[in-house]
């Protein structure tokens, strides 16, 4: 799985969280990894608007400092996908482990 | 130049190309996340031209985000502009007869057309719902598509006749031309190999949409890909065997196919780009 790919299973996780914001997300994600995922944040909106196109987000406005602004929350679908990322993340990074380790792939 | 103007063009270079009502949700949503991100660093003690260099920074190239933004507002476009080439390559299957005398010309139109379709297909399928064998048939179908234009056109310059004729024109013209009285060269030989590929794409891609395509018309797309896959597969064998009936039989097979898989694509496309959203208002008020 590459960035790319991991974006929107740290997006979906963030989301899971509660209802947020583009900025609120990047800063999570950023905070969260210490700093590591360093993404450029331009590529953040591309991503959630495409997971709105699908479905797995939807958007609502609220008033925040006298503007409207879009947050983001997961649907049922998105809760499904995020569970799925979850379990490809987690036997994509027990093989490198693996391999690292230099075990015999099970 | 001050910072705001300096953002402004940022804005706009990220934003070029794309209709207005998007243009503007996505200005209002980046000029929000831009004052969030230039106020948590002037909050550090950064200088206002500091932090403003900072934000820009962390937004990255404003091509890349316009590349991207593009890639998922104008996905609308795409689509109706695949059912338009669809429905022509649809045509171009039925009239094929009427370019027998132009194959190079025919072939070049075939494959443009084919490349942005697939393409289109591609952009479709592939979501992180869909596995990524749906990227891997497609790129067999292209690879088998332009491994069969490549040879198929070095047989016609080479005066071997049949090539491009047999891969793409219909089976009236295939009878006519009684085209496979010739010995088999290397040029059928990676010719048939890039048939067997591209109709082993289709073939997959049957696969995999009986499993966990998100589209309409899944069953009946399923079908005429099979079958316009075998197709594809005897009529290879076809020429690796050089019998003239089982390609024009096959020919036929995968014409009839053909003709199916593109009206369906066309319905396929025409629904794909109703359900893209290109309104940006369409969630609800909190």
């Amino acid at each position: 799985m590459n960035f790319r790919g991991s974006l929107t299973l740290l997006i979906l996780f963030v989301l899971s969280k509660g209802p947020n914001h583009g900025y609120q997300i990047a800063k999570a994600i950023k905070q969260q990894s210490d700093g590591i995922l360093d993404f450029k944040e331009g590529t953040l909106y591309p991503t959630l608007h495409g997971l709105e196109q699908q479905g797995m987000i939807e958007v609502f406005e609220q008033a925040e400092n006298g503007r409207s602004r879009r947050y983001y929350r997961l649907t049922q679908d998105g809760r499904a996908l995020l569970d799925q990322e979850r379990d490809e993340w987690a036997r994509y990074s027990s093989a490198v482990d693996n391999v690292l380790k230099g075990a015999q792939p099970s | 130049m001050n910072n705001q103007q300096d953002f402004q063009r940022w804005l706009s270079s990220a934003t070029r190309g794309l209709p207005s009502p998007i243009k503007s949700m996505i200005c209002d949503e980046l000029a929000a996340h831009y004052d969030d991100a230039f106020a948590e660093q002037r909050g550090l003690g950064l200088l206002p031209v500091e932090a403003h260099r900072a934000v820009l920074a962390q937004l990255g190239s404003p091509h890349a985000t316009r590349r991207a933004l593009c890639a998922v507002h104008l996905a609308r476009r795409q689509f109706l502009w695949a059912a338009v080439v669809t429905m022509i390559s649809l045509v171009e299957i039925i009239i094929g007869a009427l370019f027998a005398f132009q194959p190079l010309l025919f072939t070049l139109f075939g494959i443009g057309c084919g490349m942005y379709v697939l393409e289109s297909l591609r952009k479709l399928l592939e979501s992180p719902r869909t596995s990524a064998r749906v990227g891997t048939a497609i790129t067999m179908i292209e690879i088998g598509l332009l491994g069969a234009a490549a040879f198929g056109t070095l047989g016609i310059l080479g005066s071997y006749q049949y090539p491009i004729i047999i891969v793409f024109a219909d089976p009236l013209v295939l009878a006519r031309f009684d085209p496979y009285l010739q010995p088999l060269t290397f040029v059928h030989f990676i010719l048939a190999l890039s048939i067997i590929m591209n109709g082993s794409g289709w073939l997959l891609l049957a696969d995999i949409l009986g499993v966990d395509a998100p589209i309409h018309f899944r069953g009946l797309l399923r079908s005429s890909l099979l079958v316009n896959g075998l197709g594809l597969v005897g009529l290879s064998l076809g020429i690796l065997i050089r019998n003239s009936a089982v390609i024009i039989q096959m020919g036929l097979v995968l014409t009839i196919a053909g003709l199916f898989r593109q009206a369906f694509l066309v319905l396929i496309f025409v629904r794909a780009a109703r359900q893209s959203s290109n309104n940006p208002w369409r969630g609800s008020h909190a």
